[in-house]
């Protein structure tokens, strides 16, 4: 809803919004790539504000471009790609809220390092888990994150109700994580101090409550 | 029947050995961080810390460090005053890793009210090891040979895995010897979150206070398990855990400390601690 509001005034000035989708440095993900370049799902981008899909391919430089090449239309979105960069938080940070711009957010592989670096930067992100990597961590992890409300999880042909259902929900869900990680943080500081023999004192305080 | 047992060497030998043999598993009785959990330093029982400590950060492969940034972001630098970072040789990146986390610990005070958790490097104002900053502290960065190479063929693995150890313990010796937050005090806390160079860390570790070379209290090891583990336990996790060489477990899904504390109390849960 908050997404709507911020759209209005985008009458006068154009209002950008970026969407990244990154397949992570690890594995190849052409999935993901096929899956974010269908019509379908592109159509879902821009009506919603989008005006740019940042693709990080990794290996599938060729795929891509070979995709690309197939499509009639772009739906008014301005598409590009790149191979890898050094440090994928520049590209994520790319895609938030600033001047001109609305917050977009980014379609990703469930690589741990992702998930971490677009939720420190607080993007809403989409995890599509690669199925065909055979040690499968990702899967594990995206359910997980899923579950506890940090990231959306999405399979590849179930991409537009995910984009949906993120855009719908990714208000307020950045506030609320963010506390609790802050929690959580504070637990782990006060234990650290506990374990070495300082005294916290809001960590007695809180035993003597309990 | 008296001089049955009579001054032949076996006896003596026997005798000798189950000298040893006890005294080596009461020592290792007193100095296991798994059985003296809560033990704590005894002229502190009673007296909480009031000294600045040194702590020790194995570093490891690029997602072990962005998981210790999280970890590290909100530790106090008055506290953990001195703190010396271990990377095996293997490392190209080691001093640019300690640097961003260094350069984490440094924000992370400076914005300590502010909400803003920008990303932004700022590795240049980071100064250099051994620099003392009155508010921040001090750090440096100790480089031990890797327990194993890429390819390198198994059987030489012991050897290697062997010069890894006496690296550490030089290591361990070495931050002892520049210590600034006690005269020669070990180092109080190793923090660590599982690459393989720090199962050798902790192991030196243990060496130490097990030899008596260091005190028993010192070097206490935490252990945070990569979030990346829902479903299971890492290598290094599963030997930390199984041979019990950690004081502090703590792995961050609680399905999984629940899986593991089945029978009895191993494993801590305290929430996601890296984002």
């Amino acid at each position: 809803m908050e997404d709507h509001k911020q759209e209005s005034p985008s009458s006068g000035p154009v209002v950008n919004r970026k969407c990244l989708v990154t397949t992570g440095a690890t594995a190849p993900f052409p999935e993901l790539i096929c899956a974010a370049l269908q019509s379908g799902n592109l159509r879902w981008l821009a009506e919603n504000g989008y005006t740019h899909v940042n693709f990080q391919v990794g290996t599938s430089m060729q795929y891509y471009t070979d995709l690309r090449e197939q499509m009639t239309t772009t739906e008014g979105l301005k598409l590009c790609a790149f191979a890898f960069h050094p440090d994928l938080k520049d590209d994520m940070r790319d895609c938030l809220d600033g001047e001109g711009q609305v917050r977009g957010c980014c379609i990703s592989a469930a690589g741990s390092g992702t998930i971490l670096d677009a939720l420190r930067v607080d993007l809403p992100l989409i995890v599509v888990p690669n199925l065909s990597l055979l040690d499968n961590h990702q899967q594990e992890l995206a359910n997980e994150m899923h579950r506890q409300g940090y990231v959306t999880k999405s399979t590849t042909n179930g991409l537009a109700k995910a984009l949906r259902r993120c855009h719908e929900i990714s208000a307020n869900r950045t506030i609320e994580y963010r506390k609790r990680i802050a929690e959580y943080q504070a637990a782990f500081t006060k234990r650290v101090n506990n374990v070495v023999g300082y005294i916290d004192d809001s960590y007695d305080v809180n035993a003597r409550e309990g | 029947m008296t001089f049955a047992f009579s001054y032949t060497k076996l006896p003596l030998l026997v005798a000798a050995l189950l000298v040893i043999c006890t005294t080596v598993f009461l020592r290792i009785l007193y100095t296991m961080p798994l059985l003296s959990r809560g033990y704590r330093n005894p002229t502190l029982k009673n007296h909480p810390k009031t000294t600045a400590s040194h702590m020790v950060v194995v570093l490891g492969s690029g997602g072990h460090t962005r998981e210790m940034i999280g970890l590290l972001r909100r530790i106090d630098p008055a506290h953990y005053f001195q703190r010396t970072y271990i990377a095996s040789s293997g490392d190209a990146h080691a001093e640019v890793k300690a640097r961003e986390i260094e350069s984490n610990i440094r924000r992370a005070q400076g914005e300590k009210d502010a909400d803003g958790m920008t990303d932004e490097l700022d590795l240049k104002s980071v100064p250099c090891q051994g620099i003392v900053d009155p508010v921040n502290g001090v750090w440096d960065l100790k480089i031990v040979p890797r327990a194993r190479a890429i390819q390198q063929p198994i059987y030489t693995t012991p050897l290697s895995a062997l010069r890894c150890l006496r690296g550490c313990i030089g290591a361990l010796r070495a931050a002892c010897r520049q210590s600034i937050v006690a005269h020669h005090g070990y180092p109080d806390v190793i923090m660590t979150n599982g690459p393989a160079t720090a199962v050798v860390v902790i192991l030196a570790s243990y060496i130490l206070r097990l030899s008596g070379m260091a005190p028993t209290w010192s070097m206490r090891v935490i252990y945070v398990e990569s979030f990346a583990r829902v479903e299971g336990l890492s290598l290094s996790g599963k030997i930390v855990l199984g041979l019990g060489l950690s004081n502090v477990f703590i792995v961050q899904w609680e399905k999984l400390a629940v899986k593991l504390n089945n029978k009895r109390k191993r494993v801590e849960y305290l929430g996601i601690l890296v984002l």
